[in-house]
């Protein structure tokens, strides 16, 4: 969110009244603003050491789809209506004598296709600056460009003196050693490309240098006698520069993209004119039953007409319509875009803390996510066991995802991040042991035996899926002291499963119905002769024949869900950990009995 | 193998090898008187006098001369001069091996260390330079006021989603583009591949959304069987309507509390990964008031009794509110929450009805954790980092 800072006391000359702090915090607070900071104090402590001070600033946040408000001007004029103070302005464009005919012109050259196509330019006649509304008037230029002109990547803004330049004016790109002009600032010419190299060490212009940098050809403006008025968007001229004695400006502006007071006519390559700026006003109805019925407020279209007109916008009864407002949206507001945001406008300036107090009637039957009471089963179980949860972050080094747990990258398992600012996230997990194991590592002052875990999950990738991966629900435990504990964690394991009414059965069981069992296995995570699988045999849904025929044969399809063991020692000197370890993990995603999908992950 | 001169060496190149430096300092036969060798070794130093007496007498360029020594030829060439000028500027000679192994027993020169690069093209090698993710276009970043996408993890691998339904696709990329359902729009292009790039979520309200797609599935006339476990927990709407007001519509109320990611550098009070708790209430016809009495009234469970409400700007909710609640010992007030009613331009495509008005509600887990508990370094809460002991003895959470 951009913070415009603004003179204190003019804001108060503009308002017609001077706030008390908490009465200015309140009336920002209500329209949607927040004071950042007000360096009145800073000033008056300022003085009092003598030391020279500045006129007492105001900075005041601005939500970002409000770039009418970037400058005191807009602020001021805004709250003024906003207290009823004054009636919304009218924008119009004011036609030079002669009309269309004798509008100042700008023709674009094709080659400007290839840079910055979009150009609109206007003048405003007969300004009078004074220092104040001088640096306002830059300041908003300034706060434009970071803005909505996206650091003047989509657009730039320029400003010149009118009357140092000849119009008819021409918007061409060039090869950049043909750009000559003294930029503003400067006292010699020099050539584009001399421009982009002297302009790297100046740091406010060095960040724009790359927008055109690497271009064949540079945009810039001539007036009709050949004189550069701007090579956008980097730098003016200082011959067209405006000063505190500008009276007639002209703004050109150029521009990647349309969507963003004298008009001027802009002739583009194939022959087609637009006369700039467009000041439309676009007409919206706003109806006084949708409002209330979204707000919940009571008001009719009356009421809601004068809501509107504190808001700026231009409001009139429909005679045909009792429930209708006719709505003239003005063009600083293109963040009106439904009459939902109508409807938003007229809570504003109801006050949102002044509307009823209601409740939403709406009933519901509470119902858990079985995934996360799945996950609750366990923790509760393993914290009465003695066991803390512990909270490691899902994201890690590749290192501590693989090498580390001398497991091997397939390239088919976990999700990486394409651009992480450090080395410490550059995959999502795929195990849960890392964490555990790096928290152990952090814990080395905590007394023996230390005895954590975590039932969170992990990422695989899955290329059936729209999104290309998926969450598993893993649970992990550790148990680490001056003797491994394959035991401990062994009888975790039981513990978890009989809590989720898994029986424990035997290997070689291949009758019983449902079941778990743990098996020997190689793996180079683990210490060798101590390390087991875990398989889960489901409950057969059905008592169908085949079911029976398969148990007959002794054909089971067991599932492998997880591992336990004493971490193998390399693991262990990896992590930096100097006692003996034991970790239990496995997925809770078979024992889901009876999951509304609906709200889950899957597809 | 590359030499460089030793210091021995370097003195040699610049000014001649001991015999030759011997040799110059002497007289020739016809100036006399000959130098003696003590008056030798005042005028160039003991050390090179000494060294350099035996050679140049082994070269044949000076002889004796009563007790004292003159010089035997008129000129003489430095050969040992001439090699360490080679290998200063080469590291070699070109008379081989044989004769720098000579001048590495006579410590004038040695091997040079070095660091060897052996550089293979890896498999991200490319002659050109992709642009980094800073510089946009505008394909990549509408005119809506988005969050940075400097602060987003992007995937790459899996880099791009598999197509989206494509009705549904349809309809949100001609609301944003071109308006519709009463809007519009942005009138910003958009861009497909932008859409369908992966990332990990930095808000809950991503969630929220593809949950509220799913809810609408009934609405959308889509026959499920899922819709008959939802049935089971939705209650009755407002205004007495049926529950069901022949669009398939039921009312539902959900909540997360997950975890959100953001590229953002760490410090004390930021880390990649942190919570969001977010709840979204689906009814037909809840207002603003609605949205505001619930707050109320959730805060109130945790203790914050006075609070106020913001107007405030969210690219999908309209009306957008910020709650802020008055902490008595900041004695400021601070922003706790943030909600606002979906827009109809985001839940009219998915297939709610007209009517059907959505709450969304969310606020960090972590910052008002640390708040109420005096916690300076966010990563004694969150991450690998917390002291167990902190866990084991943190006294149980009470409202």
């Amino acid at each position: 969110m951009p913070t415009v800072a603004i003179d204190k006391e003019d804001l108060w000359d503009r308002l017609g009244h001077k706030y008390a702090p908490e009465e200015f915090d309140r009336l920002l607070f209500e329209f949607g603003l927040e004071l950042d900071e007000d360096t009145t104090e800073e000033v008056e402590a300022a003085k009092k050491k003598g030391l020279p001070a500045e006129r007492p600033q105001l900075k005041i946040e601005i939500p970002a789809n409000r770039y009418d408000l970037l400058c005191i001007e807009g602020i001021a004029r805004a709250l003024r209506v906003f207290l009823g103070k004054e009636k919304a302005p009218l924008y119009q464009l004011i036609y030079p004598e002669g009309g269309e005919d004798s509008l100042i012109t700008t023709t674009i050259a094709p080659e400007t296709k290839n840079i910055r196509p979009y150009f609109a330019c206007a003048v405003l006649r007969g300004v009078t600056f004074t220092q104040r509304s001088y640096d306002s008037f830059i300041e908003l230029q300034d706060k434009l460009h970071q803005n909505i002109c996206r650091r003047r990547q989509f657009v730039a803004i320029g400003t010149h003196d009118l009357d140092t330049l000849e119009p008819p004016f021409s918007y061409e790109a060039r090869p950049p050693k043909d750009i000559k002009f003294v930029p503003l600032s400067k006292t010699e010419i020099f050539t584009a490309e001399e421009l982009m190299v002297a302009y790297e060490s100046e740091k406010h212009l060095a960040k724009y240098l790359p927008i055109i940098k690497d271009s064949p050809v540079y945009p810039i403006i001539y007036d009709s006698t050949g004189k550069v008025a701007s090579m956008p968007p980097i730098i003016n001229s200082e011959h067209s520069k405006i000063t505190l004695n500008t009276r007639n400006i002209f703004i050109d502006v150029t521009a990647t993209d349309e969507t963003k007071i004298e008009p001027c006519k802009v002739i583009y390559p194939d022959g087609t004119t637009r006369i700039t700026p467009d000041l439309t006003y676009h007409p919206m109805t706003a109806h006084a039953s949708y409002v209330n019925s979204c707000t919940g407020l009571s008001v009719d279209s009356s009421e809601l007409a004068k809501l509107l007109e504190r808001m700026t916008l231009t409001a009139s009864l429909d005679p045909d319509d009792a429930d209708a407002v006719a709505v003239q949206v003005p063009p600083t507001r293109p963040d009106i875009m439904h009459e939902c945001d109508l409807m938003e406008d007229a809570a504003i300036a109801y006050g949102f803390n002044n509307l009823p107090d209601t409740f939403p009637p709406t009933s519901t039957v509470a119902q858990p996510l079985e995934l996360s009471k799945l996950s609750d089963i366990v923790r509760r179980e393993w914290a009465l066991a003695g066991f803390v949860e512990v909270l490691p972050l899902i994201l890690c080094s590749h290192e501590e995802n693989f090498d580390w747990l001398n497991r091997k990258d397939d390239g088919n398992l976990a999700v990486r991040i394409a651009n992480p600012k450090t080395l410490e996230f550059q995959v999502v997990r795929t195990s849960l042991l890392q964490g555990l194991l790096k928290t152990v590592r952090e814990n080395r002052s905590h007394a023996l035996p230390i005895r954590i875990f975590e039932s969170s999950d992990v990422v695989f990738k899955d290329r059936k899926r729209e999104r290309q991966a998926k969450n598993v629900r893993h649970a992990a435990a550790l148990w680490c002291n001056k003797t491994a504990g394959f035991e401990v964690v062994h009888g975790m394991l039981d513990r978890a499963m009989q809590m989720l009414d898994v029986p424990r059965i035997e290997s070689t069981d291949k009758k019983s119905p449902t079941g778990y069992y743990i098996k020997e296995r190689d793996d180079p995570t683990f210490f060798p002769g101590r390390a087991a699988t875990i398989y889960y045999r489901r409950p057969s849904a059905s008592h169908s024949g085949l079911a029976h025929i398969q148990r007959v044969l002794s054909i089971t399809d067991d599932e492998e869900i997880g591992v336990l063991g004493i971490l193998h020692p390399s693991v262990l000197e990896k992590f930096e950990i100097t006692y003996p370890c034991s970790a239990v993990e496995f997925t809770l995603e078979p024992f889901k009995t009876n999951a509304h999908e609906i709200w889950t992950n899957a597809e | 193998m590359s030499h460089v001169l030793t210091a021995e060496g370097s003195s040699i190149a610049m000014n001649g090898s001991h015999e030759a430096r011997v040799w110059s300092a002497l007289p020739t036969k016809e100036q006399r008187p000959p130098l003696t060798p003590k008056e030798l070794e005042r005028k160039i130093g003991s050390e090179v006098a000494k060294i350099g007496q035996g050679r140049a007498f082994k070269n044949k360029w000076i002889v004796k001369e009563g007790d004292g020594l003159v010089r035997l030829t008129e000129s003489i060439d430095d050969s040992t001069q001439k090699d360490m000028r080679e290998v200063d500027s080469t590291g070699t000679l070109k008379a081989g091996e044989k004769a720098l192994a000579e001048l590495r027993k006579r410590k004038l020169i040695v091997p040079k260390k070095g660091q060897w690069f052996t550089v293979h093209k890896g498999s991200n090698f490319s002659t050109s330079t992709a642009k980094p993710e800073t510089d946009l276009t505008v394909d990549m970043l509408t005119s809506t006021p988005a969050r940075e996408v400097q602060d987003t993890f992007y995937l790459s691998d899996p880099s791009t989603s598999l197509p989206p339904p494509a009705d549904y696709y349809a309809r949100v990329s001609k609301v944003h583009e071109h308006g519709g359902f009463g809007s519009s729009g942005y009138r910003a292009p958009w861009s497909d591949a932008e859409s369908r790039k992966l990332l990990l979520r930095t808000h809950t309200t991503a969630s929220s959304a593809a949950m509220l797609y799913k809810l609408a599935a009934r609405c959308r006339g889509e026959d499920d069987l899922e819709a008959d476990a939802l049935a089971a927990h939705s209650g009755t709407t407002r205004k007495g309507k049926e529950s069901d007001g022949g669009d398939g519509f039921r009312p539902a109320k959900l909540f997360s509390i997950d975890r959100v990611f953001r590229n953002e550098t760490m410090d004390a009070t930021h880390l990649a990964e942190f919570h969001q708790v977010e709840g979204v209430v689906a009814d037909r016809d809840l207002t603003l008031a609605d949205l505001i009495g619930f707050m109320r009234v959730f805060f109130k469970k945790m203790g914050l009794e006075n609070i106020r409400f913001k107007p405030a700007y969210n690219p999908y909710t309209e009306p957008s509110l910020e709650i802020f609640a008055f902490h008595p010992q900041l004695r400021k007030w601070v922003e706790v929450g943030n909600s606002g009613m979906f827009r109809p331009e985001m839940l009219e495509p998915m297939g709610f009805p007209k009517d059907v008005h959505v709450h969304g509600w969310g606020i960090g887990l972590e910052r008002p954790t640390m708040i109420r508990y005096g916690i300076s370094n966010i990563r004694t809460l969150v991450g690998h980092k917390v002291p167990i002991e902190n866990v084991e003895k943190s006294p149980a959470v009470r409202f």
